[in-house]
């Protein structure tokens, strides 16, 4: 894995978990975990560890991680399994703000 | 398991103790008045050999019973002035053993029933001690039984080693029957022993050790309602006896979480006391998914047991409130859930311990010292047990691994000793009116 994409994948990574340590509902916390979960499974086990996010506003943060799943793509990661995670966050974003 | 075996064998032993007038069991003549048999001499002379036969499987088992129960130490050296008890007794053992000739009874002597009860009995005690042989590879041995549990074993080998002694007098008229070399001595040296091996408190807890069958997954379609959740869970804790990999074990962590949370909710009004057991258990998972996330380990499989997982989620989201009514389902699935607490509490700590699991460490660096052209990004790992981080380790020990259970006594374990001992010590009935003045 090179610099960049390690980079683009612990934001990712990063975003998601704090989400999911701020969600307002269990069923939200577990579909953001769902999320990162399958994350780290279209990478197998060659993922960077977590760093602290700088911002607890859940907004901010929902941005931030979407942008950077988005972006995955360009370091070569299959498109198909992107849009999938990208539809599991904003499912999961759906379930947090209900 | 041991107390199965021990027990059948001694109920066993305990009806051919109460039977007298051997040879009239066997076919022979009954009275003068009498005369006719229903046997010839040559065929009592094969059930004699036979029960011979079954006699050495038993007197086996009583041998392989005090080895177990003692230490190894080679008896070809002492003398009766050094040997202990036990140690006379498995010496005495081994010599009786050595010299019988019968060998022991082929699997369809085993298997095959007989007409005459007394062989019978004989051969369900040899099946017993042929299947309790297993009992002493599968944890029954010394080492892994306490003090208490390995006199009870000794105790249980020198009662049956009593009876066998008994029996071998009263067959003494049987054509062809061979005694036991050494049958005082041998007699001598079980009573020696039971009274060393019955001085103390005996731990009956030892019938609950030795061989169980190895208990398989749940096949078929998915049972309905809480049935169904229950069979997913016992799945799982099948499933997780293979050691998983830590993605696996990630997604069986998520789902025992999850599965906490709804089936506490669902219990809330019926059973409030579960629900907050439950609600601490969701807890206590929630704080094992965020201390895993940087957990990595390639190592093992685990599959399935995240399958089940997803499984049991499943099935108890379609179960509601009102569907739980019976409180025995409910203990099931606690116990499944504390037996599933201190398997993956096993997982974690074998996974700390051999390495198998580590922890990222933040954002890695490039690798500048490659000849290629292209820097690659180096990974770090460390062990889990180092102290840069994680209160993973703290969380299993103070808040997953539940209190370990006591294990019910058999209740039937001491009355079943009782018995053969009652049948050792007995005296037939007298057949003819006392004429003492």
């Amino acid at each position: 894995m090179l610099l960049a994409h390690a980079v683009t994948l612990t934001e990712a990574r990063s975003h998601v978990a704090a989400l999911a340590d701020l969600a307002g509902t269990f069923d939200a916390c577990v579909e953001y975990e769902r999320v990162l979960l399958q994350l780290d499974g279209i990478h197998g086990d060659d993922i960077p560890g977590l760093n602290p996010v700088r911002t607890d506003r859940r907004d901010v943060l929902f941005t931030l991680a979407e942008a950077a799943i988005e972006t995955l793509v360009d370091h070569g990661v299959d498109a198909l399994q992107v849009e999938l995670v990208l539809a599991m966050l904003h499912a999961a974003h759906a379930t947090d703000v209900a | 398991m041991y107390g199965d075996n021990a027990g059948q064998l001694r109920a066993e032993l305990a009806t051919l103790l109460r039977q007298h007038r051997i040879q009239q069991r066997l076919g022979a003549p009954r009275t003068h008045t009498v005369p006719q048999s229903t046997t010839t001499l040559e065929q009592r002379q094969a059930f004699g050999e036979q029960i011979h036969r079954y006699r050495n499987t038993v007197l086996l088992w009583c041998l392989q019973a005090v080895q177990a129960a003692t230490p190894r130490i080679d008896l070809d050296t002492t003398t009766a002035r050094s040997r202990g008890p036990a140690e006379e007794l498995r010496h005495r053992l081994t010599r009786a053993v050595d010299a019988s000739t019968a060998g022991l009874p082929p699997l369809v002597e085993l298997t095959t029933g007989h007409e005459f009860a007394m062989v019978e009995t004989w051969r369900q005690a040899a099946r017993a001690a042929a299947l309790g042989e297993h009992d002493f590879d599968a944890g029954l041995g010394y080492g892994r039984l306490s003090e208490a549990q390995c006199m009870t074993v000794i105790k249980d080998a020198t009662e049956i080693t009593r009876g066998l002694v008994a029996l071998d007098r009263r067959y003494a008229n049987i054509p062809g029957w061979q005694a036991l070399r050494d049958q005082a001595p041998l007699e001598r040296a079980a009573e020696a022993c039971s009274g060393y091996a019955g001085h103390g408190a005996p731990d009956y807890t030892v019938d609950l050790r030795g061989w169980h069958p190895q208990v398989g997954t749940i096949e078929g379609p998915a049972r309905p309602g809480l049935s169904g959740v229950l069979q997913a869970e016992h799945n799982l804790l099948i499933h997780l006896t293979t050691f998983p990999n830590a993605r696996n074990l990630r997604l069986v962590i998520d789902s025992q979480r999850v599965l906490s949370h709804e089936a506490s909710l669902r219990v809330r009004g019926t059973a409030p006391a579960l629900a907050d057991k439950w609600h601490l258990r969701e807890q206590t998972y929630t704080a094992l998914v965020r201390e895993t996330r940087d957990l990595g380990g390639n190592v093992g499989s685990g599959g399935l047991a995240a399958a089940e997982g997803a499984n049991s989620i499943r099935r108890l989201r379609s179960v509601g409130s009102g569907d739980i009514a019976e409180p025995k389902p409910l203990r099931h699935l606690d116990r499944l859930f504390a037996r599933i607490d201190a398997r993956v509490s096993d997982i974690i700590e074998q996974g700390t311990r051999e390495r198998l699991y580590f922890l990222r460490v933040h954002l890695p660096r490039v690798v500048d010292q490659t000849p290629t052209l292209i820097k690659p990004v180096r990974e770090r790992y460390v062990p889990i047990s180092s102290p840069v981080q994680t209160d993973l380790l703290d969380i299993v020990g103070t808040r997953l691994r539940p209190p370990p259970t006591p294990h019910a006594l058999p209740p039937d374990a001491a009355k079943s000793r009782g018995e053969l001992h009652d049948a050792i010590t007995h005296r037939p009935e007298q057949r003819r009116p006392d004429l003492s003045m």
